[in-house]
């Protein structure tokens, strides 16, 4: 009995220092935004102050590479979403045999360090006359998210059930009206978490867009050369901001999960 | 709207597997026609070929005199109920069944009344707008049925469709289809492992095992008059007794069965089968009669009477099955005793009393003794003809 409790409050413990070890870096760091010193820090506490939110939205150098980043997880969203479903679908249709060596290929460059694909996208790309910048950010970036929108759909296409397929020939169905009003509606949810983690997979990568970014900075690259230039508690600000925003959109996705739950199972 | 189907010299080969031996056969069109076997004899196969979803090997399916040799499955003029239904999950029950019209471009208006009719039709008025995972199981398998009318097929095929129901539901649905079929007149093609639903259902079924047609007949006939010692144990139940034929008169035959002594039965329309022929010989339960012991049965019986010993006796309701062991031989006999006998004759049916049974050799089949099944030995379930 007493040995049952103290495994219980073992385990509270545990979460508890789980759970600080996860956000009492993020905490600090959110505290040091409204401290009225010159860096980004909680001691010595000079005071509490707002100012920072106010340099941070003065700096319009951060402002166009947040801009910038916007525009390229956008653009790696519309490249990599689309080559992922097809990969996904054609990797189902293919031969048992060849199936593990084409699986392996697409799934290469998750395994390659970030900075390979990002030179070697430069290195390419350089051949052509093309130099770094927004768009070859983003065929740098599509190579391997890619690779994760075709593991999410790959999924939920092998749950879903071939005789639905066969029913819409049967009924008269083209391959294209099947894939249309059968195939895609089953695979929307699958296709919209996987275009939300290609957008923040693209927003928050650094290492491959160091090297393709050319002058167009991201955020990250941005952040990063900050820390070399001086940094201030504006960045604080930004990633409070940017904290509170990830929150906020995830809050309403499980608000909007829930409800329809409740919805399905109402009925 | 001709709906029949003619096979000519089908094959359907999966590497060195052969599904499908050589098979042609003729349905008429607005017949009910069905494919009984166990499962694995190809009946499944055969559906896809007609269906379009299978190329044969070799030999030609056309639907309506017209070949469907490189005619895809959407556009055959057929349309298929899976064993699973595989209705749209995502989509009402209207969507379900306007679906084939929606990808013939159909207008929307004409779409609603085709789906209005149809749901009239299977009796499922009210439910368009409910989505097809709110429903029942008999619901759903009425949505698929409406769904694959709405296209309005020459032939439809239906993949054990009642497989998936509860007993209850299933004896109701087979009159269901068997009414839809009639005021539809279209040509259904149902492919069963249950005899019960090819029985009552079918115009005329085809038995098949392992790839090939053992008889296709009317119910009655093949209840009544099985060709292969497979459909003989396949179809309903059947008490097995090998024999040799000492003589032949017509029909009639004489039989020497070693230890049970001499018994009569009759040929179908066997012919090869003279005297000195190993056969075996088919009384089904229903058919023996207790007769009093000692006798040499009721005359207008032809004299034949099985000595067994009672092993146990269950009460069905309207009739007694008597597990039985044959004196002389020691093999398992299977006796159904209706509402003929007396009470005090039933409750004299203990363990271990002997019972004589007569029986009326015109109602009996004699068939030569190598076309006999194959019965699995764990489930004592027939898998198929011994001869391939």
């Amino acid at each position: 009995m007493s040995s049952q409790r103290l495994l219980g409050w073992a385990l509270r413990g545990y979460v508890v220092v789980f759970f600080a070890y996860l956000f009492l870096p993020l905490v600090v760091m959110a505290a040091a935004t409204f401290n009225d010193s010159r860096f980004p820090t909680v001691t010595p506490w000079d005071g509490t102050t707002l100012k920072w939110f106010g340099e941070l939205a003065a700096d319009g150098a951060m402002w166009q590479a947040l801009t910038n980043s916007a525009i390229v997880a956008t653009g790696v969203l519309l490249l990599a979403v689309p080559i992922g479903i097809a990969t996904a679908l054609f990797l189902n249709t293919v031969s048992s045999r060849a199936k593990p060596f084409l699986y392996a290929l697409i799934l290469s460059p998750l395994l390659t360090p970030g900075v390979i694909i990002g030179i070697s996208t430069l290195i390419f790309w350089r051949q052509w006359g093309v130099g770094g910048g927004i768009f070859l950010t983003v065929v740098g970036q599509a190579t391997f998210i890619a690779a994760y929108v075709m593991l999410m759909v790959t999924a939920r296409l092998q749950r879903f059930d071939r005789t639905m397929e066969r029913a819409a020939l049967d009924l008269g169905a083209s391959q294209w009206q099947m894939f249309r009003r059968i195939l895609l509606p089953y695979l929307r949810p699958a296709i919209l978490s996987a275009a939300v983690i290609a957008f923040l997979q693209s927003f928050e990568n650094y290492n491959t867009t160091l090297f393709v970014v050319g002058y167009d900075t991201t955020l990250t690259v941005y952040i990063a050369s900050k820390v070399r230039t001086g940094l201030t508690p504006a960045v604080n600000a930004l990633g409070l901001i940017l904290i509170l925003v990830t929150v906020l959109l995830a809050a309403a996705y499980e608000l909007k999960r829930r409800r329809e739950a409740a919805r399905v199972a109402g009925v | 709207m001709d709906g029949s189907v003619r096979l000519e010299e089908v094959v359907m080969r999966f590497g060195d597997f052969t599904a499908i031996d050589k098979m042609s056969l003729e349905i008429g069109s607005g017949e009910f026609f069905s494919f009984l076997g166990p499962s694995g004899c190809g009946k499944t196969t055969l559906l896809n070929m007609i269906g379009g979803f299978l190329t044969p090997s070799e030999g030609r399916v056309s639907i309506g005199g017209e070949p469907m040799a490189g005619v895809s499955v959407n556009r055959r003029p057929t349309a298929m109920i899976f064993q699973n239904l595989a209705l749209f999950p995502l989509m009402t029950v209207f969507e379900n069944i306007e679906f084939g019209l929606e990808v013939r471009g159909v207008d929307r208006r004409t779409r609603r009344a085709t789906a209005e009719r149809l749901l009239a039709l299977v009796a499922l008025e009210g439910v368009g707008q409910r989505r097809v995972t709110e429903l029942s199981g008999g619901q759903k398998q009425r949505v698929a049925i409406a769904r694959a009318l709405a296209v309005e097929p020459r032939v439809l095929l239906l993949d054990e469709p009642l497989s998936a129901l509860d007993l209850k539901l299933r004896q109701h649905m087979r009159s269901e289809l068997k009414a839809i079929q009639r005021k539809t007149g279209i040509t259904f093609i149902y492919i069963t492992h249950d005899q019960g639903e090819a029985l009552t259902m079918s115009d005329r079924v085809a038995v098949m095992s392992a790839g090939r047609l053992q008889q296709v007949a009317d119910p009655m006939t093949l209840y009544r008059q099985p060709a292969t010692g497979f459909v003989a144990a396949f179809v309903g139940e059947n008490n097995r007794i090998e024999a040799r034929v000492i003589d032949r008169l017509g029909e009639r035959v004489r039989l020497d069965a070693g230890a049970l002594g001499e018994l009569e039965g009759r040929v179908g329309d066997e012919a090869s089968l003279g005297g000195g022929a190993e056969v075996a010989l088919y009384v089904r339960p229903e058919q023996l009669r207790p007769v009093a012991a000692g006798t040499s049965g009721d005359a207008s019986m032809g004299g034949s009477t099985l000595v067994a010993e009672v092993e146990s006796v269950s009460f069905e309701g309207a009739w007694l099955m008597v597990q039985a062991r044959l004196a002389g031989s020691g093999e398992a006999l299977r006796v159904q005793l209706g509402s003929e006998v007396s009470r005090s004759f039933a409750d004299a049916l203990v363990p271990g009393e002997a019972i004589t049974l007569g029986y009326d050799p015109a109602e009996t089949v004699v068939l030569p003794r190598d076309g006999s099944p194959r019965v699995d030995e764990a489930t004592g379930e027939v898998v198929e003809a011994a001869d391939v």
